[in-house]
Formats: C-alpha cells, structure tokens, sequence
C-alpha cells in the first residue's frame, strides 16, 4: 500500500513520510468506502489548501454590506500587506 | 452614607477602565482617512519571470512604499510602488507600479496574530528600461507577512500578472523581504 500511496502522492508533488502517517491514521479503523472518502479529504486539503469558493464569496458580500454602512472597524495589521 | 474618598477612588477606578480598554470595536467612518491610511516600506529580493519560459527575465533588489487605506477589518486598498535595484550591469533598473484591493484571510476577523495571510486583486505596470514599452496588466497576488516586533516583517509574496496586450506574455513575480510601518493605525 505505502508504495502506490507514495507513486500518488508523488504525481501530486506532496509526497512525504509524515502526509502518509497522517493518511494511515485517519484512515484507521474505518470502513473502506470511509476510509477512501478520509483520504480523498485529506489529500484535497493538502493539494488545495485554497479558501472555499462559497465561503469566500460570503465574506465578500459581508465586507460590501458592512462598507455599505458607512461605519466600519480598521485592521491594524493592513500594512503588512502593502508589500 | 458614602465617604468623599470612596467616591473619589471609584471614580478613579471608573475612570481608569473607561480609557484603558474600549467597550466596544472601534468603528470609524470609512471616509476618515486619517484613522485608516497606513504608510509602509519594504527591502528585499525581486525576481520576474515569464509565463511560457519561466526563466527568471529579471532579478534583483527592491526598495519601495505602500499606502494602505483600510476600509474594512478584512479589506484595504493598497498602492504600491517599487524600484527594483539590478545586480548585475547588464540588467537595467526597473519601476513596479500596482494598485490592488487586498482580501484578510488570516488570521479571522476577531482574532490578531503575527502571521497575515491576504490574496488580492488589482493592476500593474511593469516600467521597463528605457526604450521598451512598459507591461501592463490584471494581477492576482497572494502575500504572507510575519510581524516580529512593533511595526517590523518579513514578508513573501507571489504575484501573477495577466497581460492586458496578447503579444505579451504573462508574468509571475516572486518577493522576499523586510517590511516597516512608517506611520498609521497600530
């Protein structure tokens, strides 16, 4: 199993021993259609660790209604990302 | 009946929390831009390359400035300006000009941490050296920044510019650096 786990991983570019570790044990003890489900969830995570579309598009929308208001609160902090 | 000096003290004390913490987030008009202009500068390494050769077509040292306007505790608009420094004589100096809307996606919009994570979107002009026409385009960008003391980070950042002319090809830009509040909301 660790060797076509591994040739997966590798044709995704995430291929390391810790990453298979952590695949075993939250496989562990699960039925197999769970246990692919488990896998397939922690592989997505590791290959796109990207924000949720529809959680992304929420936020948005957040910000534009709270602009909208008028009155909003500054994050100290913006300036870190004005590289 | 209530002593002068034990209504003095509570009064002190009322006093004292009322300017040590606000009650509530601090709000402000988003027009007030006094509160939330920020102004920044940054040092580091600069590397570009393009899209279908991704050989690096230049790379160097730049210094530049940042005027942050923070209209939202997870937005502001940021323009940037940078100058990129060759290290070797048989490259030539380059401007870097991008106005961007920055997205906060870390930390979450009630916690603060060292460590910012924000994805944007905006433009750049790319000002090559004399004679060449400039690169214009869309951009995407995502920059991590890691605040180690009072107004000081290091910061990376990934850049991809989309270009606006089909002859040209698009870019991606690499940054690693030193960045410092000069002044603004701490």
């Amino acid at each position: 199993m660790n060797d076509a786990l591994k040739k997966v991983l590798e044709a995704l570019g995430i291929a390391d021993d810790g990453l298979i570790d952590e695949i075993k044990e939250r496989a562990a003890g699960l039925p197999v259609e769970e246990r692919v489900a488990a896998i397939e969830a922690l592989i997505r995570e590791k290959v796109s660790p990207e924000i949720d579309p529809a959680k992304l598009a929420a936020t948005i929308t957040g910000i534009a209604r709270d602009v909208m208001t008028g009155v909003t609160e500054i994050d100290p902090d913006a300036w870190a990302g004005g590289v | 009946m209530k002593s002068p000096t034990r209504i003095a003290l509570a009064s002190a004390v009322a006093l004292a929390i009322a300017c040590a913490a606000p009650a509530f987030p601090q709000t402000y008009s988003v027009f007030d831009a006094g509160k939330r202009t920020q102004v920044a500068v940054h040092v580091g390494a600069l590397t570009i390359a393009e899209q279908e050769t991704g050989s690096p077509e230049w790379s160097g040292v730049e210094a530049g400035g940042a005027i942050v306007y923070s209209l939202h505790k997870q937005f502001s608009l940021v323009g940037t300006y940078d100058h990129g420094f060759p290290i070797t004589s048989d490259r030539d100096h380059r401007n870097y000009l991008r106005a961007v809307g920055n997205l906060k996606v870390y930390p979450p919009p009630t916690e603060r941490s060292a460590t910012n994570l924000f994805i944007g979107g905006g433009y750049m002009v790319i000002d090559r050296a004399a004679g060449a026409e400039s690169w214009q385009g869309g951009l995407g960008q995502v920059v991590v920044s890691h605040l180690f003391a009072d107004g000081w980070g290091v910061y990376g950042s990934y850049i991809h510019g989309f270009a606006r002319d089909e002859l040209e090809a698009d870019v991606n830009v690499a940054k690693l650096g030193l960045q410092h509040r000069l002044f603004g909301a701490r």
